[in-house]
């Protein structure tokens, strides 16, 4: 049975409002993941290989097979190749940005760095869209925010919780339960309700207040504690995501997101790699087997994890999954065998929340400098973000100032990236 | 009906000359710039729209002249049909404008534009007129031009009110209270203020110094009337925080006699005052290498204006803490002159007279500074380079060009009334002028000719001291607390910064608390780490209910307080020294 509007909508659209309203309520219940590659990660070396350029440019490594046809990445990225099938890669995203701090500002916030103004990264702005979180946070840094995933000119209740703690070492976020057993932690906070009566001359006080709730959330609830307590995972499973930093980061913001957090940040640092970058990203690859370390390894482990385990528990559909760091590397190695930093061509990696499985957006020339085809910007790619997240980023929020300032002012959704 | 009003709005708004007289910058441009064709989201923007650029805001008249009429092999204008310019044709949706329709073909301005290509759209008018400035009242606005004669411009200047739930830009006040109206018209700014009173005039009173007549006079006009006083522990808490950055001990709240000037002048003439306030001021000048803060801290007792000069001329601390003579430039305007410059660094400020060329021309005192191995050396030569041309600094003429500007700088009043501005923003919760770096034409200040009043002072010796001295003995500054605004009818209390926190518990506890990087910011784990953290938890001891609101509220408890901590035992008495830590009263300085 249906009412006059539903059948109205239905005939002209195909579907009926109560679809639509489901449709834009699930959007905005999603969930996001950001890995961020701090440093710069080298899109000739992961996702985008030339390799018929000569050697100074192909680099050290050859190209792998993909899920694809036709599309190869590292040969050190070989379970990623495999998931190709279930993401959108985007291969010519370009800034003029080559500074890391004024890169990272770009990317995260949508707008190039001014000295008037620092806006808030779209982590914030899901904050601010979504609510802090009452016990878990909302928004989650594993283990700390990089440059410019903050708040920016929003209220500092906006900031992303920092873990501030490696989750491959000794993990334990500090500070998350009370000293004392729960009569005497509902004794204080009695205590500490009865003193900010007294105390009537100081009302409300913003953001203390936010973290205050946030905080007594957090101590009295255990379900939310246990998002952080990676012990709860099952051997195999944490083995599976590799026992490095990005890993059981990457494990962690599993975690976090499947007990209700809205964004995780899981920021690796070690991508800067000006020199000797076949070492750096493979690491010790002997006789087809890895020893220790290398960033490609472990982050095909991670990643390709990840993505299979939200698969398998039902969340990659409401999670969305971005790989990328502020800026891809130069082309032509340098005289140290690195990569220095190159921002007008780099590779961003997609996959869940609404992203189209299998697709590859843009490429760059032969020589992977430039965008040859489809030249993509950070307000571009943050729409797209915006809009699969149910966010409008033409919204107007007003600085301390008063100043009107859109979510984004500039950008289109990348719509081949849609599913 | 409407027709009959867009016909007297025609009238109402007849350019002086005769029809053919119409010109660009005082017609044309004015029109384009109410229809927001050249604000910052549209074509005004840095790198305009589908290769169309217009100045922001109309400040730069030739330019949008010869973007109009001669780019795009000048067929953005046709002369002989002039309803086929693009000009016309695009805001009208005629042709596909990015922007949508932003224009109506039977409007005002679709008319002067149409008037304007007839005459042969001139940029100046055969009886040329210049714009020499702008006034505004409440709801009208006029320009003023070079031959003496006045325009109505009201509805062709941009307004915006700084605060609309208190009054719209057109000038209606909608509540009690007062905002300010910027004014832009022509790259001219002004401001207006807009208020209404909360109730009939009201007589106060309460006077202690000067900065109370202008205090009092505003409440007054307001019909506000003032809280009371606060009482002697409440000030000694307040002012020993604001002069120290600590709190007072048990043993001075128990010995202070009331006599509160006395108090005021003992405080600021401490050590650890000059140490805490040379701290402050660091942060505004760059300062906070420990070199750099040894030497500031050494010079806190003398004069200001001197150790600005030397800051800028004689020390090397400025120039290891900013290399870049543009952000030197910055540095001037925003720290120091209470400017922001830095709009201008990519396009001529939208709310002031500001230019590209100005900033560059700022910068340029700074061109030939290099820092090599720690020290300062000036090259011989070498200058900035603003589109193609060298920018040289606006006057002086001395070897070392920092010298011309230091002396301007420190004779300036803008340089007197910036640093005013920041004293009483660190003691009042708020400064005259919000945000402190920010005074411009058409951002005024909530009290005038209290700012004059307060820089004029400060000029007298240029001591910060003093200054801070003469707001702290003010009646309004030693009100009760409340939900302060910028009437100042009651003090505003303030959340302590991180480190005057950390000390407090310390202080409180009397043990020291571990250094954390958590106690810095304004985050959730600040929070968490005073609620849960082991090293707080270390510091919770077991004291009797009045040592432990003197050790950390600096007051003994209220009878009703009393009554109320009833329970005995340690863990009791822990309990209640945790939620004193963690209580807003303690983290505040009200």
């Amino acid at each position: 049975m249906c009412n006059r509007r539903q059948f109205l909508v239905g005939s002209v659209f195909g579907l009926t409002l109560a679809d639509a309203l489901a449709w834009g309520r699930s959007r905005r219940d999603r969930s996001c993941i950001l890995v961020w590659l701090n440093g710069g990660p080298s899109h000739l070396d992961m996702f985008d290989l030339k390799p018929d350029a000569p050697a100074e440019i192909r680099g050290p490594f050859k190209p792998g097979r993909s899920s694809l046809d036709g599309v190869r990445v590292s040969e050190h990225l070989p379970r990623l190749g495999a998931l190709l099938d279930r993401c959108t890669l985007i291969r010519s995203l370009t800034s003029p940005e080559g500074n890391h701090d004024r890169a990272s500002h770009y990317l995260l916030t949508g707008y190039r760095p001014t000295p008037a103004l620092v806006y808030p990264a779209f982590s914030s702005v899901v904050a601010k869209e979504f609510g802090v979180g009452k016990g878990l946070p909302n928004v989650i840094a594993v283990p700390t925010a990089p440059t410019y995933a903050g708040a920016g000119y929003l209220t500092a209740a906006f900031e992303p919780f920092s873990v501030n703690s490696d989750p491959s070492r000794d993990f334990k976020v500090k500070d998350l339960e009370a000293p004392v057993p729960s009569e005497r932690l509902d004794r204080r906070r009695a205590m500490l309700a009865a003193l900010d009566r007294f105390c009537a001359s100081v009302e409300e006080v913003p953001a203390r207040d936010t973290f205050l709730e946030q905080a007594f959330g957090l101590v009295t609830s255990a379900e939310a504690r246990a998002a952080f307590d990676l012990s709860r995972e099952e051997e195999k499973t944490r083995r599976r995501y590799g026992p490095s930093r990005v890993g059981q980061s990457c494990l962690l913001a599993r975690r976090l997101v499947e007990a209700g957090a809205r964004f995780v940040t899981v920021n690796d640092d070690g991508w800067d790699t000006h020199q000797d970058i076949g070492r750096q990203l493979a690491g010790n690859f002997v006789n087809g087997k890895y020893g220790y370390g290398g960033k490609l390894p472990e982050l095909d482990l991670a990643v390709s994890a990840l993505l299979e385990d939200l698969e398998a528990r039902g969340l990659l559909e409401s999670t969305l999954v971005i790989v990328m760091g502020e800026f891809g590397r130069t082309p032509k190695l340098n005289t140290i065998g690195g990569r220095d930093h190159w921002p007008r061509a780099s590779s961003v990696l997609m996959a869940g929340g609404g992203v189209k499985r299998g697709a590859v957006v843009g490429e760059t020339d032969a020589m992977g400098e430039l965008p040859a085809e489809r030249p993509l910007g950070p307000e571009d790619l943050l729409r797209t973000v915006y809009h699969l997240l149910g966010i409008d980023a033409d919204r107007e929020y007003r600085t301390a100032t008063g100043r009107p300032v859109k979510v984004l002012d500039k950008g289109d959704v990348i719509r081949e990236a849609l599913a | 009906m409407t027709r009959a009003l867009l016909v007297l709005v025609l009238l109402g708004a007849a350019p002086p000359q005769e029809e053919s007289g119409l010109d660009f910058p005082n017609d044309v441009l004015p029109q384009l710039t109410r229809l927001g064709c050249n604000a910052g989201s549209c074509h005004g923007s840095a790198t305009g729209q589908k290769g169309f650029k217009l100045s922001l805001l109309g400040f730069d008249p030739a330019w949008d002249y010869a973007a109009i009429t001669r780019e795009l092999r000048g067929r953005r204008v046709d002369l002989a049909e002039p309803e086929k310019s693009l000009l016309l044709r695009k805001p009208t949706r005629g042709l596909p404008h990015g922007g949508g329709k932003a224009m109506e073909a039977d409007s005002e301005a679709y008319r002067v534009v149409v008037a304007w290509l007839r005459a042969g759209a001139p940029f100046r008018a055969a009886r040329p007129l210049e714009l020499v400035r702008i006034s505004a009242a409440p709801g009208k606005v006029e320009a003023h031009y070079s031959d003496g004669s006045t325009r109505d411009v009201t509805r062709l200047a941009l307004r915006s009110s700084n605060d609309d739930a208190v009054a719209d830009p057109d000038g209606t006040v909608k509540k009690p209270g007062e905002t300010s109206i910027m004014v832009r018209y022509g790259g001219q700014v002004a401001a207006v203020v807009a208020g209404r009173p909360f109730g009939p005039r009201t007589e106060v009173t309460e006077r202690r110094n000067l900065v109370d007549d202008y205090i009092n006079d505003k409440l007054s006009r307001y019909g506000l009337r003032p809280l009371p006083p606060c009482d002697d522990e409440t000030f000694l808490r307040r002012a020993t925080l604001d002069a120290l950055g600590t709190l007072p001990s048990p043993d001075e709240v128990l010995a202070f006699n009331g006599d509160r000037d006395g108090l005021v002048e003992r405080l600021l003439d401490r050590a650890e005052s000059a140490d805490y306030w040379s701290g402050l001021w660091a942060k505004v000048l760059h300062a906070s290498a420990p070199a750099a803060r040894q030497w500031l801290r050494g010079r806190y007792a003398r004069p200001y204006d001197e150790t600005v000069r030397k800051l800028l001329v004689d020390e090397p601390h400025l120039y290891l803490a900013i290399g870049d003579p543009r952000q030197l430039a910055e540095f001037v305007g925003q720290s120091l002159l209470g400017a922001r410059w830095m709009c201008a660094q990519c396009h001529n400020h939208p709310f002031e007279r500001f230019s590209r060329k100005d900033y560059y021309g700022m910068a340029a005192f700074f061109a030939r500074v290099r820092v090599r191995e720690g020290r300062v050396e000036l090259e011989p030569r070498g200058e900035l380079d603003l589109e193609g041309r060298e920018v040289r600094p606006p006057f002086g003429s001395s070897p070392d060009r920092r010298e011309d500007l230091a002396t301007w700088v420190v004779q300036s009043d803008a340089f007197a009334r910036a640093a005013a501005n920041r004293v009483w923003a660190i003691l009042m919760g708020r400064g005259l002028a919000e945000p402190v770096d920010d005074l411009r034409t058409s951002n005024p200040p909530s009290h005038p000719e209290l700012l004059d009043a307060l820089a004029r002072e400060f000029r007298k010796d240029f001591s910060i001291r003093n200054l801070a001295a003469l707001v702290m003995k003010s009646a309004a500054y030693a009100r009760k607390s409340g939900k302060g605004d910028a009437f100042y009818a009651a003090r505003t209390w303030k959340p302590l910064d991180g480190e005057v926190l950390a000390n407090a518990v310390s202080q409180a506890a009397r043990k020291p608390l571990p250094v954390d990087r958590v106690m810095s910011g304004e985050t959730l784990a600040r929070t968490l780490h005073l609620m849960n953290s082991d090293e707080i938890d270390a510091l919770l001891v077991a004291d009797t209910v009045e040592n432990l609101y003197l050790r950390t509220l600096s007051r003994r408890p209220t009878p009703e307080e009393r009554a109320h901590w009833t329970g005995t035992g340690d863990e009791y008495r822990k309990d209640l020294f945790w939620a004193l830590l963690n209580s807003k009263e303690f983290g505040t300085n009200h």
